[in-house]
């Protein structure tokens, strides 16, 4: 967890409640909306099956995590994956890239809407080739002119209609 | 369907560019699938914005051809470089690399290559033939009767696909709880939205899978690093008298209980090779001499069969009921929507001609892998050799077109965002992805079913023989794998 | 070093940015001059997406530039909407409307914006509903089957699907107009008018409507009977079937309609020129062809008359709606 201002203990802590907590704040939400379909809602719109059906879904997913996610049951259950050999190299810093990689699915996001998708694909191309892996200027700009050329290349030639944003013609 | 239907369905793939566009499909596919920690699931997410304008049957010919593609590609990796692509290429790296370190790399991918081909093609065959049986039979299915399929299958998928039933059956619940997310059907209420306009949409399957599958392994494999690995010679692909007739038979046995399980809920891919390798191996010794461990071919045929087979075999649950079996068939079931084509029993009949050139595309497909494969193993080692930095930026750019282009929606982005810190999440604390996802698109399902039962006869629950089968195959279900588990028979099929 | 690239970054965009204002501010006259985005707020396969991409493709002949069909489906077609409503007024991001997103919209109570405030271009296709009831259903005409539901409507099914679309209202009109309690007739779930025509046929359900192309498929099997169209328009592929007017019912005439519009405060000039080449689409064969595919007829209104008939349409859709609180 990227909780680095606490101490490694406490962030492990947290880090060992987290799933328990969000499953929980999803069943409560979910009993929450339930009554809220069933109780308020005027019964000509025919409504109550929809608060039913999440309500009874709240408290199945309440117990079994009650019953299954507490830390004490889940201790050791992580799964190793396949790849997960010796011979891999270690990231230097995988939570720095790991967070500025998310950051750039949502600059992805928010740079589709308002400058178009070749520039949100420039920067972000760019910004992964030289940040997360950590290539030259030369070598980063090269490699996302070329990979841009290819991406605008197949997205104009398979028809996907992405938004132009400002460099529309 | 008879054999006139499934003629004009070759007539229809035969197209100069529908084969080049299968032709490309394979092309895309195996290169996604030897690249490390992407396998089919990832492969169609990836790669799906790009068909989603070749109209229906030219865009599901070229997913099936990426599906496979990315299977064939996976099996090549695993043998070449010990870098199996997924879960169910662990065996072809554990036999075939062997084989590779000797300098018979070329027989590995040729035995790999052959036995896929060998269970894409009888599992093809079945699809053409149970299929419409099984949609005719489920024709007269009303809502009750879908209420019991649809449990079953979130039951068998609860208690089979995870270690433990209840963190299954949990797992299952918070997706069908995701899924409920937006306007209900009959009273158009808002449900889980809490006021927003981007949740009143609901969430789409698309992004989701996208997100769990594509943005969660490259969150993964940042965290773990690359395996790096020397790509060995090829050398010749012509497999001895002896390892031939091993390696056949052990085929044969992969393909038949590979589509047989393959039927079945919850029965990934990944599960029945392990299954056939399993047995395989524990075949091997008691004939006394297993070479197991360093590069027998059983180990190869046999699993690599298996694979291909449950791959194929979960088309007949999809097209003739309407239900995947898996992600990977939650996510063509999506792409099929996307396409207007409702997977369902009438599939067979309303679709006829894009459910035949979909089955003819099947055989031209492994056709087609079965040539480019073996011929160009070695730049497919050097493709899974591309430095994950050059990789990563354009899975990153692919999953954000992917995720925005299913519903024109940049919403679906944050949404593919979220999904990813869950799926890494996820499978940082051991919690089972697939019921999860299995949830996500059969929730909605039981939910109509279930309303619609309700609405129009709720007595007819008792009263319908199919459903209480059902029910009952579900209870079993659960109540099997609950006692499999506690006897930690996990334990004993590893070992066995 | 990052400085730098923002720096870089943000040249880029200042250039881009004086490229794309040299283009604004249009007249008429120079109007369209880039690619039009025409967006559908249903997903890609049902009628009204055939028949806006009918109409994208001859309105990209008629005006020489491309028109992008964008299907941004969910939310009872809000999300649609409303992106088309906060775009840029410049006739270069359109909407696929219909009564589904505008006049029955005026009636959801969570709808985030006034259904009024946008501009209403041009309506060009119009199509009637069907009403069924089952191939072996007791019921073999119209007056059997209200006769039975009004005797007994707590055991009287009808397809819903979800209760803002035209083929429901279709269903109420159908209700209300023969004096059948609404409120107590059991509404069963389903997610299209396809899915409503195949209970219909298996039995699992008394009655459904929905737009006349969702039955052409099954109509002919005889599992299916089609008992009204709703309006006075005969279908050539539902051949023999009444039209409401004939059966003695004229006010049962709900019709789905797809048009154009566009965002609020769209040029005037730019308005009348979009109607025009809207108006001249709608008499093209192959459009008239393609439409007719999914129950559609040509039906060209524009300007003051098309605001008039949707107030219109959606005074009538406030009226059935309070029988059963969709109204909020």
């Amino acid at each position: 967890m990227a909780t680095t201002t606490r101490s490694p203990s406490r962030a492990r802590t947290l880090g060992a409640y987290a799933p328990m907590l969000v499953l929980l704040l999803l069943a409560g939400l979910a009993v929450e909306e339930g009554l809220r379909l069933l109780l308020t809602i005027d019964p000509a719109a025919q409504a109550d099956m929809a608060g039913w059906y999440i309500l009874v879904l709240g408290v199945v997913l309440a117990a079994t995590t009650a019953y299954s996610e507490r830390p004490s049951v889940t201790e050791g259950t992580g799964e190793d994956a396949p790849g997960d050999s010796d011979d891999a190299a270690r990231p230097a810093t995988p939570y720095r890239d790991m967070t500025i990689c998310l950051l750039l699915v949502a600059a992805y996001a928010a740079l589709l809407a308002t400058l178009g998708y070749v520039l949100a694909g420039v920067v972000v191309v760019f910004v992964f080739l030289h940040v997360i892996s950590r290539y030259g200027w030369i070598k980063s700009t090269v490699y996302t002119l070329v990979m841009n050329a290819v991406f605008i290349a197949l997205f104009e030639l398979s028809g996907v209609v992405l938004p132009a944003g400002i460099l529309r013609f | 369907m008879g054999l006139s239907e499934l003629l004009s369905g070759f007539a229809e793939v035969f197209q100069p560019q529908v084969l080049l566009l299968a032709f490309l499909g394979c092309l895309a596919g195996t290169m996604v699938g030897v690249l490390p920690g992407l396998g089919p699931v990832s492969a169609i997410a990836i790669l799906f914005p790009l068909t989603a304008y070749l109209g229906p049957s030219a865009a599901i010919v070229v997913l099936a051809a990426i599906y496979y593609g990315a299977m064939y590609g996976g099996s090549t990796s695993a043998i070449l470089l010990k870098i199996p692509g997924e879960v169910s290429s662990l065996p072809a790296a554990l036999e075939g690399y062997p084989m590779t370190q000797r300098g018979r790399a070329g027989q590995a991918l040729a035995i790999a290559a052959g036995a896929s081909f060998f269970a894409g093609i009888v599992g093809t065959l079945g699809v053409w033939l149970i299929g419409p049986h099984l949609a005719g039979f489920a024709l007269e299915f009303g809502p009750p009767e879908m209420l019991g399929l649809v449990l079953f299958a979130l039951t068998a998928i609860a208690g089979l696909s995870s270690g433990s039933v209840v963190r299954g059956i949990g797992m299952a619940v918070a997706g069908m709880l995701l899924a409920s997310v937006g306007l209900d059907l009959t009273s158009s209420q808002q449900r889980m939205t809490f006021g927003s306009l981007e949740l009143m949409q609901g969430l789409d399957i698309v992004p989701v899978m996208i997100g769990l599958f594509g943005v969660a392994e490259v969150l993964r494999t940042l965290e773990r690093g690359t395996p790096s690995a020397q790509a060995a010679k090829v050398g010749g692909f012509l497999p001895t008298r002896d390892e031939f007739r091993r390696s056949a038979g052990a085929a044969g046995r992969g393909t038949v209980t590979g589509f047989l399980l393959g039927l079945i809920p919850g029965m990934l891919p990944s599960t029945t090779t392990f299954l056939s390798y399993a047995s395989e191996r524990r075949r091997a010794e008691r004939k006394g001499g297993s070479r197991f461990g360093t590069g027998a071919v059983e180990g190869i045929g046999g699993p690599e069969a298996a694979n291909n087979a449950t791959a194929m075999s979960g088309f007949v649950p999809l097209f003739s009921l309407g239900i995947p079996t898996g992600p990977t068939m939650a996510l063509i079931m999506a792409a099929l929507m996307v396409y207007g084509v409702v997977p369902g029993p009438t599939m067979f009949t309303s679709d006829a001609d894009i459910t035949a050139a979909v089955i003819a595309s099947f055989f031209v497909a492994n056709v087609i892998l079965l040539v480019l494969n073996l011929p160009l193993a070695g730049l497919w080692a050097k493709i899974a050799n591309v430095p994950y930095g050059v990789l990563g930026p354009i899975i990153i750019v692919c999953c954000g077109v992917g995720a925005y282009t299913a519903r024109n929606s940049v919403f679906d982005i944050v949404v593919c965002l979220v999904a990813g810190v869950a799926g890494w999440a996820m499978s940082k604390r051991g919690l089972p992805v697939a019921p999860f996802v299995m949830g996500f698109i059969l929730g909605p399902m039981l939910e109509l079913s279930l309303r619609q039962t309700v609405a129009i006869s709720p007595a007819s629950l008792v009263e319908s023989p199919i459903f209480l089968c059902f029910a009952a195959a579900a209870l079993v279900s659960v109540g099997l794998a609950y006692r499999l588990h506690r006897r930690g028979v996990e334990k004993v099929d590893a070992n066995a | 070093m990052r400085a730098t690239a923002l720096r870089a970054a943000a040249a880029l965009c200042a250039a881009a940015l004086l490229t794309s204002c040299a283009a604004d501010a249009e007249t008429a006259g120079t109007y369209p001059s880039r690619s039009i985005d025409y967006v559908v707020p249903f997903a890609a396969g049902g009628s009204t997406d055939i028949a806006a991409r009918a109409g994208a493709e001859a309105l990209s002949d008629e005006l020489g530039v491309p028109v992008n069909v964008v299907n941004q489906p969910g939310a009872d077609q809000i999300i649609g909407v409303s992106t088309v409503r906060t775009s840029e007024a410049d006739g270069y991001t359109l909407l696929a409307d219909g009564a589904g997103s505008s006049s029955i919209q005026g009636l959801l109570p969570y709808v985030p914006y006034d259904w009024t405030d946008r501009t209403f271009v041009a309506k060009f296709a119009e199509g009637p509903h069907v009403y069924v009831v089952g191939g072996d259903s007791p019921y073999q005409d119209f007056d059997a089957v209200v006769e039975a539901a009004r005797s007994d409507p707590e055991n009287f099914t009808v397809g819903w699907i979800g209760g803002s679309s035209t083929s429901d209202f279709a269903t109420l009109q159908f209700l209300a107009g023969n004096d059948i309690d609404a409120a107590k007739v059991k509404r069963v779930p389903f997610r299209s008018s396809g899915e409503v025509m195949r209970a219909v046929a298996a039995g699992d359900i008394d009655f459904g409507a929905g737009g006349a192309s969702s039955a052409f498929s099954l109509a002919g099997t005889g599992k299916l009977r089609p008992i009204a169209l709703t309006g006075t328009q005969p279908i050539d592929k539902l051949e023999g079937v009444p039209s409401t007017a004939e059966l003695g019912h004229p006010e049962l005439d709900m019709q789905y309609w797809v048009g154009v519009s566009a965002p609020p405060g769209l040029p005037r000039d730019l308005t009348g020129k979009l109607a025009d080449a809207v108006a001249t689409i709608a008499e093209d064969d192959a459009v008239v062809d393609q439409l007719s595919a999914v129950g559609l007829a040509p039906a060209v209104l524009t300007g003051e008359e098309l605001r008039t008939d949707i107030n219109r349409e959606k005074d009538r859709f406030a009226t059935l709606s309070e029988q059963i609180g969709v109204a909020g």
